[in-house]
């Protein structure tokens, strides 16, 4: 028997290899994504087994349809109350039949289970979940978790059972394919990967993107659409058995865009723990030192680094002064992965509790990669604490369910930023949402009245995001749903969206897949199990109290035994995580490269670029050069005109420059601040960065620089037009630079 | 029947031991506790796999893995108590040899509880040196 089980593929660790490979299909409507994922399995041995493996969804994924293809037979799989699933599949497991189950531990993991498969059978699950993407700004971001990265703490305390334990493998997993298809708004827009090296093709009305073999199952797969020029609200209709539902996304952009002046308490927490180690702690100190940047001199704020234990930096809020901040500085510059376990509550707990001023905002700015299981008590811990929480999830795998959930508790909000992420940009983002005059209250008001409504009352909108609202009713509602803004200054503002008509061929018969999203949401808030079940069971929902399940009856002779040897499928290593690796580049050679030392591009096997356009420029619509991630040690912080025509007499900026470049070569972070707004305001960076590299060329300092570099710039700042507001924001940051030189 | 000879069914076995059915079939899958005896649907399990499961219970509560109770678990009687591997304390002394492979490559091996002896080790070095070497692969 050995010598036969010899010839199946082990993993380092000896285990059987039984996932093969994993294809994912998108499609992207409007913010409406619709993935289908599919799993082929086949057992390589001479026994009879059982599969397990847990793996991630988004938070936020409504599961649709589960088809599983055994061998050459289709088995249909339906949502059963659990207690009566388990116990089905329990009894077919046990009569040698083949059972597969499918169970929603937590929010966005996954266990599926396949009992008795024969030696040489395989088995194909296939899932096809939908997911409601928000606008952030002008971008909307599309993320796909692929691997669960080792968590700190005691899974069974979250309520798992062992076997839906994930277990981690340093092999480099099935072979996983992916393709997405863009339609609707979106379609026309550019889109980028901080992840991975993507090619775009556009035609018959949709836009592919491709991403570029080999996919590893070892990082989320993180697409952006910047799209300032698309409507950031919209309202469909659609069946729900003999009555009505619509789904209307709604983005507030109407509101008061001045900063609101008032000082607030910035309690900032930071993920030293062991598992931040490489690019997630390099994360960290980026965005540490970028809020540090955001902070105004009347400010309160404390910095509160944790891990196993935690130390705090002043053990009170203090008021944000050039010493202080400049304290802080040093301190986020010295902060490792070097603190242990992963206390995040007890860290939470202290913050919270830390003295402040009191009758001023209290916001926490939280940066951890959230690898822990006992999640449940810290998010219900922070909707008690008065604070708002402003959550950074960082590392290439961050736990998106437990970031989000403890940012929603609070009426904060969070970014997931990968390690090539725009730390800056999503920094900013942030501190628009903290010091934005913002909405008082928000309402909707429907044409009809509707029956029911998720959310039953909308929470204050923070500008820029999106709100995503149901409306069930008995009747076709005709005209336009009104949502009505109360600002901080005493007005009010509306917005009207109109809502469209229903597919064509919607029959009553037929559950719409937006009246399941829709459900899904409704389920969520419902704490009664009979309720529930009840709920899920009608709209074919997974939750808590139910499971997918599929039976297929075997001939006699091809029963199996009534105790399937077990093979558990392994997670694969997050990228980077614990140190082991990186996705970001080598240190050394970012600062080579800015010492001037290094002439040529890395070839390509070095490197993973975004966009990379050795991938034919007729795929790739929108071309970026690969981002400088984080300042080198070498950098100056604070470079004035001439430090910066210096650098970049050594090290010339990319063809198409970002803002980031700046930033490593020491732009002011006050400098690089007004540049984002100014891009934020009209979307063109590129013409805002020549604009200014135009005024540093034509200043006295830029007389150095040599012609060719001159030339470009020039030629560039020429063809790439700005409006009088764009151009007046950018001669005000550069006057400012040159004031604080 | 003796008390020593009672069987039970296996939803019987669940309530008395408040574990779930799945994880009871996953104890006797990972060889933490005994098979049952009969097969199929005429499976019985006894006072031994009740105490079995007890005593992984009591393990767990302590915080120990259920890998490290299975190899506890497999000693010479799997009931008795027998504690958990020491942890390095201070005066502790453990030499290991680092090879550099590559510069920022190190290899770390542990003589004796590698047991591997020097012939062995060059190989090894051998082959991960050369894996190293090899131009690699995109990523």
């Amino acid at each position: 028997m050995r010598s036969t089980q010899q010839a199946a593929l082990r993993t380092v660790r000896g285990e059987m290899v039984v996932l093969e490979a994993v294809r994912i299909e998108t499609e992207i409507n409007d913010l409406t994504a619709t993935v289908s994922t599919s799993q082929q399995y086949r057992n390589p041995g001479t026994d009879h087994i059982e599969v397990v493996y847990t793996f991630p969804m988004p938070a936020e994924a409504v599961l649709l349809d589960f088809e599983i293809e055994l061998s050459e037979r289709k088995l249909t799989a339906t949502v059963v109350p659990k207690s009566e699933a388990e116990e089905r599949y329990e009894d077919t497991v046990t009569d040698g039949d083949a059972a597969v189950m499918l169970e929603q531990p937590q929010p966005g993991l996954y266990t599926a289970n396949v009992g008795n498969l024969a030696p040489g059978e395989s088995v194909v699950l296939g899932f096809r979940y939908g997911l409601l993407l928000r606008w952030n700004g002008t971008d909307v971001r599309f993320s796909l978790p692929t691997t669960i990265a080792p968590r700190y703490g005691d899974p069974s305390a979250a309520g798992l059972l062992p076997h839906q334990t994930p277990s981690a493998t340093f092999d480099s997993g099935p072979s996983l394919d992916v393709a997405v298809v863009v339609r609707g708004a979106l379609r026309q827009t550019r889109w980028t990967s901080p992840s991975h090296t993507i090619a775009i093709e556009s035609c018959d009305g949709r836009t592919d993107i491709q991403i570029a073999h080999p996919v590893s199952m070892d990082r989320d797969i993180v697409l952006c659409a910047n799209a300032p020029e698309v409507a950031g609200s919209q309202a469909q209709l659609a069946r729900d058995g003999d009555g009505w539902v619509v789904h209307a996304s709604f983005r507030p952009d109407v509101l008061d865009r001045n900063p609101s002046t008032e000082p607030h308490n910035f309690k900032i927490v930071v993920d030293c723990s062991g598992s931040m180690g490489g690019d997630a702690i390099a994360q960290v100190r980026i965005a540490g030192e970028r809020i540090l940047d955001s902070l105004r001199p009347a400010d309160l704020f404390d910095i509160i680094a944790f891990g196993s234990s935690h130390r705090t930096l002043f053990g009170r809020t203090m008021p944000a002064t050039p010493a202080h901040v400049d304290t802080a500085r040093d301190f986020v510059r010295g902060l490792d992965a070097d603190m242990g376990g992963t206390e995040i509550a007890g860290a939470l707990r202290m913050a919270y509790d830390m003295p402040c001023e009191t009758g001023i905002q209290r916001d926490l700015l939280l940066i951890t990669d959230g690898e822990v299981w006992d999640a449940a008590a810290a998010i219900d811990e922070a909707r008690r604490s008065g604070h708002r929480v402003f959550a950074v999830g960082v590392g290439s795998a961050a736990v998106e369910p437990f970031v989000s959930a403890l940012a929603e508790a609070t009426g904060g909000a969070c970014e997931l930023v990968v390690p090539r992420d725009d730390m800056a940009a999503r920094i900013h983002r942030h501190f628009q949402r903290i010091l934005g005059a913002g909405a008082r209250s928000a309402a909707v008001r429907w044409p009809t009245t509707p029956s029911h409504t998720v959310p039953e009352s909308l929470p204050p909108p923070y500008a820029g995001d999106t709100m995503h609202i149901f409306g069930w009713f008995d009747d076709m509602p005709e005209g336009d749903a009104v949502v009505e803004l109360s600002l901080a200054d005493g007005h009010t503002v509306s917005q009207r969206i109109k809502i469209g008509t229903a597919a064509p061929g919607s029959d009553i018969a037929a559950l719409s897949d937006i009246a399941r999203l829709g459900a899904a949401r409704r389920l969520a808030n419902v704490r009664e199990p009979a309720e529930g079940t009840a709920l899920a069971t009608h709209y074919r929902l997974m939750c808590e109290w139910t499971h997918y399940l599929a039976v297929a009856v075997r001939a006699d002779a091809d029963k199996g035994t009534d105790l399937p040897t077990l093979v558990k499928v392994p997670q694969v290593v997050a990228a980077g995580w614990h140190g082991t690796g990186t996705v970001l580049e080598s240190p050394k050679r970012v600062a080579a490269a800015y010492l001037g030392r290094e002439t040529h591009r890395a070839p390509a096997a070095e490197r993973i670029e975004p966009n990379d356009r050795t991938l034919g420029a007729a795929c790739s619509r929108a071309p970026v050069e690969p981002r400088v991630p984080s300042a080198p040690p070498a950098t100056p912080l604070h470079s004035d005109p001439e430090d910066l025509v210096m650098a970049l007499r050594t090290h010339p900026l990319p063809t198409t420059p970002i803002i980031d470049d700046l930033r490593a070569l020491g732009l002011p972070a006050t400098v690089v601040l007004m540049l984002q707004e100014a891009i934020d305001d009209c979307g063109e960076s590129e013409a805002i960065l020549f604009a200014f590299l135009h005024l540093l060329c034509t200043s006295e300092a830029g007389r150095v620089l040599d012609r060719a570099q001159r030339r470009r710039v020039r030629s560039a700042h020429k063809r790439l037009p700005l409006d009088a507001a764009a151009k007046e924001a950018v001669r005000r940051a550069f006057e400012l630079w040159q004031s604080e030189a | 029947m003796t008390n020593e000879d009672q069987r039970f069914a296996i939803d019987e076995l669940c309530a008395l031991a408040d574990i779930p059915r799945r994880t009871i079939r996953y104890y006797v899958q990972k060889g933490l506790i005994d098979r049952p005896e009969g097969v199929k649907r005429g499976a019985y399990y006894t006072k031994r796999h009740l105490e079995q499961l007890m005593a992984i219970r009591t393990w767990r509560r302590a915080g120990i893995s259920l890998e490290r109770i299975r190899e506890l678990s497999t000693g010479a009687d799997p009931r008795a108590p027998q504690p958990p591997t020491p942890a390095p304390r201070a005066g502790d002394v453990a030499l290991h040899t680092h090879v550099t492979l590559a510069p920022g490559v190190e290899l770390v091996i542990d003589p004796r509880e590698s047991g591997l002896n020097a012939e062995a080790v060059r190989a090894l070095v051998r082959r991960a040196t050369s894996i190293i070497d090899q131009p690699q692969e995109e990523t």
